[in-house]
């Protein structure tokens, strides 16, 4: 996982956060522990214990003790230790020096259950227990003394099982479940950016669904979708005042046409002319853009060899008129592109208007849809040198500055086909003609 | 040939007025549909050009006031507007013809003349396309005064050409409407037919041609 990531920070984050509550915890029980001054000697809590499982029945039935590893380990340690149990049976079972305050009150102590007796901290041998327990023999009052344990012992002992045994639990429970939760918890920005990737930025007026977010994201989420929004807004804007300003420009250039087309036949009046056709070329082809870029590109399935077809048959008048042969021909029965029949139509169109324009007047201008659906408009025309080739789809620019062209043309083909998944490919050469091919990157063609 | 136009741009109608002049048309202009309105009650004019955008409203409001009224007045519509769908719902109104802004003064003046003969050809059967007459009643085709004779299939291309004048000409629809359904068609047949045709306009010294629009069909082009 990425430092950087969220989920990352918060799974650490957390995890170190409890460890160090628990270790607090600890050393907090340690500190109080350490604060406490024993002023008193306790009797040993394990010693009853060892006792009580060092109690065994002899083959003879009686009850006799065979000392336990660490019962044996007590009393090498500890020469003055000492113990008498008492089993129901009448047993008795007996070690060490028994002393003699206590001996003398074992029947006294007997009245008791449980009993504890302290001794000073400068005689630690001078404690007593007794304690009833369950043994193998029955049960057994058990009368131990002689050995100590330390109250440090005592506070350690109840501190980890009051501390340590949580805490164990807790640093499980931290490091297993914590990832766990966090990754549960961020879920939704793993729901936010899927979401997000299904937005298609080119088309207007998408926003992100927010159904069923949660209201931190929903915050992320609808602040988003206002920034989406106002840049809506502000594109339309933009393009509306666009669109006006280039419709604004047609009446002002009509009258200036008419005024122009009144002058008496001279040079200037043809330079002027030519200007004029250059600046109602340009106006229309932005009206165009725009009109091709307002709406998104629907996706129905343009069968080619129709449309190819139609378009051909509608500018062979044009063509003729201006010199040309034009044919017509199609090596797919059918070949399907997903996408906007009408922006195929004028990306079509412009490529064959271009041949008609920079075809030389001269020879044949073919259309051709070949076996993988690409489509090639040639002319037998000038042809294009190789450095102006990379140019040529650049809008604005024009090969012949002083052609009446926007130089929009090619660069929107360029924009139609690329929106629809293809490209375009030139091949040229000065003197040789020129061949445009739209070329699609998913071939839907069939040959039934 | 006179002119009324509805323009309120006043530098347009001066513009246009000064253009057409010199092609010898006289012109009235108004700047608003009610003025345009009282011009045309008062005044018999051969066409109305029609500004859309118009202080009092959209000029082809006029379009269809005009046919109500019983007017025979022909109309073409100068627009900025000039949108496919603009021109579309343009003719809808009933607009003989859609000029969008900006144009040159020849067209104009040849969609004028256009107009005019659509309207004359309804009166009158013949069909004159440059050295070419048709006539529609006795089907007889004239190059330069004398009659071209046709083979009744040649005829019935040269009429399909006729009727489809400015455009492709699919080889589908030739083939259906110079063969029935019970001809057998040969492959070559159309091929012949046209090739006697051509040659019959040829040989007439005819500026119609017939254009090969190799795997579409065929185009009659008019030689200037």
């Amino acid at each position: 996982m990425n430092v950087y990531s969220l989920r990352w920070r918060f799974t650490i984050g957390f995890i170190l956060l409890q460890l160090c509550a628990i270790a607090a915890s600890l050393v907090l029980v340690f500190y109080a522990a350490s604060g406490a001054r024993p002023d008193s000697a306790i009797p040993s809590i394990w010693l009853s214990d060892a006792i009580a499982e060092s109690i065994k029945v002899g083959v003879d039935g009686k009850a006799i003790i065979v000392p336990s590893r660490q019962l044996s380990g007590m009393i090498e340690k500890w020469p003055s230790l000492w113990f008498v149990v008492e089993l129901p049976k009448g047993d008795l079972i007996t070690h060490g020096d028994i002393p003699e305050k206590v001996a003398g009150n074992i029947s006294f102590l007997r009245t008791f259950r449980n009993a504890e007796l302290h001794g000073y901290v400068d005689d630690p041998t001078n404690v007593v227990r007794l304690q009833r327990m369950e043994t193998i023999a029955g049960e057994a009052a058990i009368f131990t003394g002689g050995m100590s344990m330390s109250q440090y012992s005592l506070i350690l002992l109840l501190g980890n099982i009051a501390i340590g045994v949580p805490s164990i639990i807790l640093a499980t429970i931290t490091v297993l479940g914590v990832p766990l939760v966090t990754r549960w918890a961020l879920r939704s920005f793993n729901d936010l950016t899927d979401r997000l990737d299904k937005i298609d930025f080119e088309a207007r007026g998408g926003v992100v669904d927010d159904r069923a977010m949660p209201n931190e994201v929903l915050r992320v989420l609808n602040g988003i979708n206002m920034a989406l929004r106002r840049l809506d807004s502000g594109f339309e804007t933009t393009e509306r005042f666009f669109v006006n300003a280039a419709h604004e420009l047609r009446t002002p250039i009509a009258i200036l046409q008419l005024r122009i087309d009144t002058l008496a036949p001279s040079q200037d009046k043809s330079h002027l002319q030519t200007g004029i056709k250059r600046l109602t070329a340009i106006t229309n082809q932005l009206l165009d853009i725009e009109k091709y870029r307002q709406k998104p590109p629907r996706k129905t399935r343009v069968e080619l060899n129709s449309i190819v077809s139609k378009i051909v048959a509608d500018f062979a008048p044009l063509a003729i008129a201006e010199g040309y042969e034009m044919s017509f021909e199609s090596r797919a029965k059918c070949a399907f592109v997903l996408g906007e029949p009408d922006a195929l139509e004028r990306a079509l169109a412009n490529l064959i208007r271009n041949a008609i324009q920079y075809g030389g007047k001269t020879g044949e201008i073919s259309v051709g849809i070949e076996a993988d659906g690409s489509i090639l408009v040639t002319d037998q025309g000038p042809g294009i040198a190789d450095d102006m080739q990379v140019r040529i789809f650049e809008p604005f620019y024009r090969i012949n500055p002083h052609g009446t062209g926007a130089g929009l043309g090619l660069s929107m083909v360029n924009d139609i086909v690329t929106s629809h998944g293809g490209y375009v490919e030139v091949v040229s050469s000065p003197g040789a003609g020129s061949s445009f091919a739209v070329r699609w990157r998913e071939a839907r063609v069939d040959f039934h | 040939m006179k002119l009324l136009l509805i323009e309120d741009d006043l530098e347009m109608a001066d513009a246009l007025r000064t253009a057409l002049s010199q092609h010898g048309v006289v012109l009235d202009s108004v700047a608003d549909l009610a003025t345009a309105r009282e011009a045309i009650a008062m005044a018999d004019y051969d066409i109305v050009l029609i500004d859309r955008q118009l202080p009092d409203g959209d000029g082809s409001a006029l379009l269809a006031e005009m046919r109500r009224s019983g007017k025979s007045v022909r109309s073409i519509i100068v627009s900025a507007l000039g949108s496919a769908n603009d021109r579309i719902s343009g003719l809808n109104d009933g607009a003989d013809d859609y000029l969008p802004k900006p144009f040159e003064i020849d067209e104009l003046v040849a969609r004028m003349s256009a107009v005019l003969r659509r309207a004359a050809d309804k009166a009158s059967p013949i069909l004159v396309i440059g050295n070419v007459t048709y006539d529609h009643t006795s089907r007889d085709v004239h190059v330069k005064g004398i009659r071209l004779l046709l083979a009744r299939r040649e005829l019935l291309i040269f009429e399909t050409f006729l009727r489809n004048r400015g455009r492709t000409v699919l080889r589908s629809l030739l083939e259906e409407r110079v063969y029935s359904f019970n001809d057998e068609i040969q492959s070559n047949s159309l091929e012949v037919n046209l090739s006697r045709l051509r040659r019959k306009l040829a040989d007439a010294h005819a500026n119609l041609v017939i254009k090969n629009v190799r795997g579409i069909g065929y185009f009659l082009h008019e030689l200037d």
